[in-house]
């Protein structure tokens, strides 16, 4: 299997304030791992960086994308190399229409990967087998991104997008939160359909909830800037009995699985 | 002296009084010479476009009115109980007798601190404008006011009510600060009411400073019930330093002509202010409502609520103006000026402002003038009530938005329940 | 990345690319404006005797008023006796012979807008029969529209073969004493369009300056009058996306809009004339009244409007609802960049009954631009039933620009309905990065994002006009590359 991610020793301060403190993780293609922790442990941090959001300082450390540091690169070239975040607070841009705002985004990709432009026909093609396999309602198409939306059709419509773009990393930012349970169970089908051998994703929760419909092959928890324990789904379990009160008293017991 | 018309009373120069201080006498002085350089607003002139003077300069006033008022009928006249902190003024005169306050926290008349020199600093430097010609009128004559002063970290347990009583024809002009150190906080419920029984018409021109330091709090409560034929000139001048909040929530119900000019000026971060409402005009009064709240630095907060059901051949005005400055980023500000025309001789002129000159805010406003909700109407006559009770309904709930911001439980129902008086005394079917 | 401030300031360093210079001559009155400018200039129009009349009557009036000083708006003082006002057309000679002499940026301008090719040569200025043969194009349009009797034509024609119907109409709408400006324009005015649809005739195309080649150099001082008879429809646009050729600075148009039983006008704008430099020098002086009259019930006008260019607008399009069931709406884009000022909007005079009005507005500010939207809504006494809604939106690009919001609302019937709404954004960073993660440019995100925040104006221009406007605003805004 080929390596998708590989993040090694990073340190990042937001604000001037130490979020990151040394943080390793490696993910193989068609690995799905989940990030858990505590509020404030640093899981969207890792996600934005890898993202390359303004704001966050990378002090030492890399993050290499398929084996090229992609630190150095701006944010739509890494969009464009095939990372994929799908953000917490999907953001509404109003006036701009879904449908356009995708092709726009498929475009800007296929011109970096030196490919043809997909006419609108073929587009809207793609577009509405992606809908049917994730079962949204074609008026998603017709209105403004994000705009007015729900909760859960933001969260949707970030699947949606994933699914069209079809990125190799795929990055899940606390996509459960604020979902009722027929959402989640809706958002985590179109996850699994997405799951695939060329493709790697890393789901950022904070709940256990969400691996129970997207299994992990790998769990991190992330405490204090670092990966503080890995292990099989059934850490996700562990954490869910006895709160993350637990890893403290537990520090010194190492699980190591991966 | 004899009663005078207004347009004459302004061109009486206040001369020098020995028995007042230096710093009293000069600024007296210097309000004087621009009064007389401005003269009152015109008509026209922006700030006054939907408000003419014509006929208040016409009205004659006089100097001072002969009031004998017991305190029984004060208690009963502003919903008082026995042990209710109050200060009492009558057309702007301090009622020592009729007042009561806690003797541990400073809250007295003006006029027993002039000899104090730091009410010349308190009262801060005169506006220098065109249309600023009654807090100049208010400057050269006013005699007392209210006077309190916080020091850090008081609370005030108690509301204090501030009763300003008109009556007779007179003009009165009261002058009150409230000034708040760091920390401390105060609720305050302030009446304008008439004193029955008088021959009514009076100008009550009236101007507060309120000074709120860090993290201060001021819950501050505004009824104006006076009678038929009096009139209501008033300013009030705000400023918030860093984390300071001030409440504010006026009802006005009463009065011929009434002006308001509510100016808040936000100092320092993390500042709050609420300005709220709720305006009655009927039979031919008119009540114009200006503020302008400015936000000078970052991460202040604003909300407006303006709220005004005109009648009869009333006229109800409100001009609300937001500014941002330049710098001014995370300023979070909204206002809303929301209107019911429900006679055919009766309007509403209103102008929400924006000016901003920052980008990361949010500012948004919005104004409607409409009616009562027919279908609202008709819902309620097939479940049997009939149209009068249902338009007192839906006029009542119109206004429970505001009255509900008043802090004051004993304040909140007595508003309410002068509100359910107009609302009995009106035509309601039409 | 390069960091927001400095995209920011690329964003707002976008260079007006349509300006330049030319030096020839032209034949004219020397500057200067008293009653012997006037007549001179109805002289040269040879204009019948009662047009002069009305002329000297609103210069005489014109000496009475004084600059309106309301607006939110740093005017530097006129110097109204530094102007020429009247220019006599160009000759050909003096023209550029081919589009080889023009400007060579100017027409890649013209490219980008998607301007025609002989409209190009046009628009630069080219002596058009050395190009292509214009009067030809322009009488095959004029026999088209004369077959169902509509006439379009320019001012002075109007005068010359129409003078009836412009001494029946002409200061209806605007009267003459209406403000300083538009008093100014009636004494001088060079000339301008008129447009007159019979009753019951559908206009069968859009009209615009395009097909008015004769009328092209109306000069600084623009009349347009625009008659619906009952039951007509029209669509007329005016100016266009590309830029004017023009040295003056100041601007004074008046347009009138007379719309009978049932009529409807449609009236699209696109402005985009100098704005300035971005230190904020030189630019024009745009003063412009426009005013339509729902003189007749049922009558409908609606008012669209992109203003990207000049120094200073101070424009506000209106519409007196006096017949019964007539309706007035008003769309606009504005932005401001550099140190450009608009205070812009419209009235909405609601006095007839079972009225309607709407006004949706977009303001950008960048740079150092300052943006204003001054509105009246005004419902009168007898207005049973009058309806409005009002919808304005802002958005800043940038830390030293400004936008501002003054509605005035005036409400005397007790069976209106009056809405407004206003609210003020910004390109968010947070908007920027959802683009940027997609894979989508800088420039490509902020075009894409005031593209949408202009889409509900957009939507109210004449298709190709759309386009255009579209483009123009990227222009406007380009230099953003990350």
């Amino acid at each position: 299997m080929s390596m998708i991610l590989e993040v090694k020793d990073l340190y990042a301060t937001v604000e001037g304030k130490e979020i990151l403190k040394g943080l390793n993780l490696t993910l193989k293609a068609g690995e799905v791992h989940a990030i858990m922790g505590p509020n404030g442990a640093g899981k969207s941090t890792l996600g934005n960086i890898i993202a390359g959001r303004d704001g966050y300082e990378v002090t030492s450390g890399e993050v290499l994308f398929k084996g090229k540091n992609i630190l150095e690169l701006d944010t739509e070239e890494r969009a464009c190399e095939g990372v994929f975040l799908a953000f917490q607070y999907p953001v509404e841009i109003p006036g701009v229409n879904n449908t356009y705002f995708l092709r726009a985004a498929l475009n800007a990709q296929r011109k970096y990967r030196g490919e043809p432009p997909m006419d609108a026909a073929t587009f809207l093609r793609l577009v509405r087998k992606k809908l049917k396999v994730l079962d949204l309602k074609d008026d998603l198409l017709k209105r403004a991104v994000n705009a007015g939306f729900s909760g859960g059709e933001k969260k949707r419509n970030e699947i949606f997008q994933m699914a069209v773009l079809e990125p190799t990393l795929a990055i899940l930012d606390e996509t459960d939160s604020g979902l009722d349970i027929d959402a989640l169970r809706a958002v985590a089908n179109g996850v699994n359909a997405l799951r695939g051998a060329d493709r790697a994703m890393l789901v950022i929760t904070h709940y256990q909830r969400l691996l129970d419909h997207i299994v992990p092959d790998v769990v991190h928890v992330l405490a204090d800037g670092r990966i503080a324990r890995s292990g099989g789904p059934e850490l996700a379990l562990i954490l869910e009995e006895k709160g993350y009160a637990w890893l403290q008293e537990n520090d010194s017991v190492a699980v190591e699985n991966s | 002296m004899s009663a005078m018309p207004l347009s004459e009373i302004i061109s009486l120069d206040p001369g020098f009084n020995s028995n007042e201080p230096d710093w009293l006498n000069v600024r007296r002085q210097l309000a004087f010479e621009r009064l007389t350089a401005t003269g009152l607003p015109v008509e026209g002139s922006e700030n006054w476009r939907y408000s003419s003077l014509r006929s208040l300069l016409r009205k004659n006033l006089n100097t001072q009115a002969d009031v004998v008022l017991e305190s029984e009928q004060l208690l009963s006249l502003a919903g008082l109980e026995q042990d209710s902190y109050r200060m009492v003024f009558v057309n702007g005169l301090y009622q020592a007798h009729l007042s009561l306050v806690p003797d541990d926290i400073k809250i007295t008349n003006l006029a027993s601190e002039f000899e104090n020199s730091e009410i010349d600093a308190l009262l801060g430097d005169m506006p220098d404008a065109a249309d600023a010609g009654f807090s100049y009128l208010n400057t050269t004559k006013f005699q007392d006011g209210l006077f309190i002063q916080l020091e850090k970290n008081t609370l005030c347990e108690q509301p204090v009510h501030l009763i300003q009583l008109s009556a007779g024809d007179v003009l009165s002009n009261a002058r009150h600060i409230i000034h708040l150190a760091d920390g401390a906080s105060l609720t305050l419920v302030e009446q304008v009411i008439e004193l029955s029984g008088q021959t009514g018409g009076g100008l009550l021109n009236t101007q507060t400073q309120v000074m709120l330091a860090d993290k201060a709090r001021l819950d501050w409560t505004r009824a104006q019930t006076l009678a038929g034929k009096s009139t209501l000139v008033d300013r009030v001048d705000c400023r918030l330093a860093a984390g300071s909040q001030l409440h504010c929530t006026h009802l006005d119900l009463g009065g011929l002509w009434v002006r308001h000019d509510f100016s808040v000026e936000l100092q320092g971060q993390n500042g709050f202010i609420e300005v709220d409402g709720m305006v009655m005009v009927r039979g031919r009064q008119h009540t114009d409502f200006h503020t302008r709240i400015d936000h000078q630095v970052e991460n202040c907060t604003s909300r407006e609520n303006f709220k005004c059901i005109a009648d009869g051949r009333g006229r109800g005005v409100y001009n609300g103006k937001i500014l941002v400055q330049v710098g001014a980023d995370g300023t979070d500000s909204a206002q809303k000026s929301a209107n019911l025309l429900l006679s055919e001789h009766a309007e509403i002129d209103t102008k929400p402002d924006l000016e901003i000159l920052a980008d990361d805010v949010i500012a948004s406003h919005g104004a409607t003038v409409g009616q009562l909700d027919d279908d609202a109407l008709f819902y309620m006559r097939t479940r049997g009530i009939d149209e009068k009770l249902g338009r007192k309904l839906l006029m009542r709930a119109f206004c429970q938005e505001v009255i509900d911001l008043v802090e004051v439980e004993s304040a909140r129902e007595s508003l309410g329940a002068k509100l359910d008086q107009v609302f009995e005394e009106m035509e309601l079917v039409g | 990345m390069s960091s927001e401030a400095s995209q920011f300031d690329q964003l707002v360093a976008a260079k007006y690319k349509h300006g330049f210079v030319t030096d020839i001559e032209t034949e004219g009155l020397p500057p200067g404006l008293d009653e012997s400018t006037v007549r001179a200039i109805s002289a040269f129009k040879e204009e019948p005797e009662w047009l002069l009349e009305w002329r000297l009557q609103a210069y005489q009036h014109w000496l009475t008023l004084t600059p309106p000083n309301w607006a939110k708006l740093d005017i530097l003082p006129i110097d109204f006796q530094a102007i020429s006002y009247y220019a006599a057309p160009k000759q050909d000679k003096d023209r550029p012979q081919s589009l080889d002499e023009v400007d060579p940026k100017l027409l890649e301008t013209y490219e980008k807008l998607g301007v025609p090719l002989h409209e190009r040569a046009r628009l630069a200025g080219v002596a058009v029969d050395a190009v292509f043969d214009s009067v030809s194009v322009g009488t095959t349009f004029k026999k088209e529209l004369a077959e169902v009797g509509v006439i379009f034509c320019s001012f002075s024609e109007a005068v010359k073969d129409h003078p009836q119907l412009v001494r029946q109409y002409l200061g209806s709408v605007v009267p003459v004493s209406d403000n300083y400006f538009a008093c100014l324009n009636s004494a001088v005015f060079s000339d301008g369009s008129f447009c007159f649809i019979p009753k019951g005739v559908r206009c069968p195309m859009e009209l615009s300056t395009y097909f008015r080649i004769n009328a092209a150099e109306t000069g600084q001082f623009e009349r347009t009058l625009i008659i619906a008879e009952e039951g007509s429809h029209v669509s007329y646009l005016e100016g266009c996306t590309a830029p004017m050729r023009d040295e003056n600075q100041l601007h004074a148009a008046v347009v009138e809009l007379v719309a009978l039983k049932d009529a409807f006008i449609k009236y699209s704008t696109v402005q985009n004339w100098y704005p300035g430099d971005e230190n904020g020098v030189g630019g024009i002086y745009n003063f412009v009244t426009k005013r339509a009259d729902c003189r007749e019930d049922g009558a409908k006008v609606s008012w669209t409007q992109v203003e990207t260019g000049s120094a200073l607008t101070w424009k506000y399009p209106s519409c007196v609802l006096r017949g019964d069931n007539t309706t007035g709406e008003f769309y606009s884009v504005a932005l401001t960049n550099n140190y450009q000022q608009a205070d812009t909007g419209t009235k909405m005079i609601h006095l007839g009954k079972n009225t309607r009005s709407k006004i949706i507005t977009k303001g950008i500010s960048a740079g150092h631009g300052q943006n204003t939207y001054r509105g009246l809504v005004h419902v009168g006494k007898n207005a049973a039933d009058a309806r409005n809604y009002t919808q304005c939106d802002s958005m800043l690009i940038g830390k030293t620009c400004g936008a501002h919001t003054f509605p005035y609302i005036e409400v005397k019937n007790p069976t209106a309905k009056v809405e407004h709404e206003a609210t003020t954004s910004k390109i968010g960073e947070d908007q920027l990065f959802y683009c940027l993660q997609r894979g989508i440019s800088e420039e490509d995100a902020v075009s894409m994002i005031v593209d949408g925040f202009c889409k509900e104006v957009f939507r109210e221009l004449p298709m190709e006009f759309a386009v255009e406007a579209k483009a123009l605003l990227e222009i406007s805004l380009e230099g953003a590359v990350g």
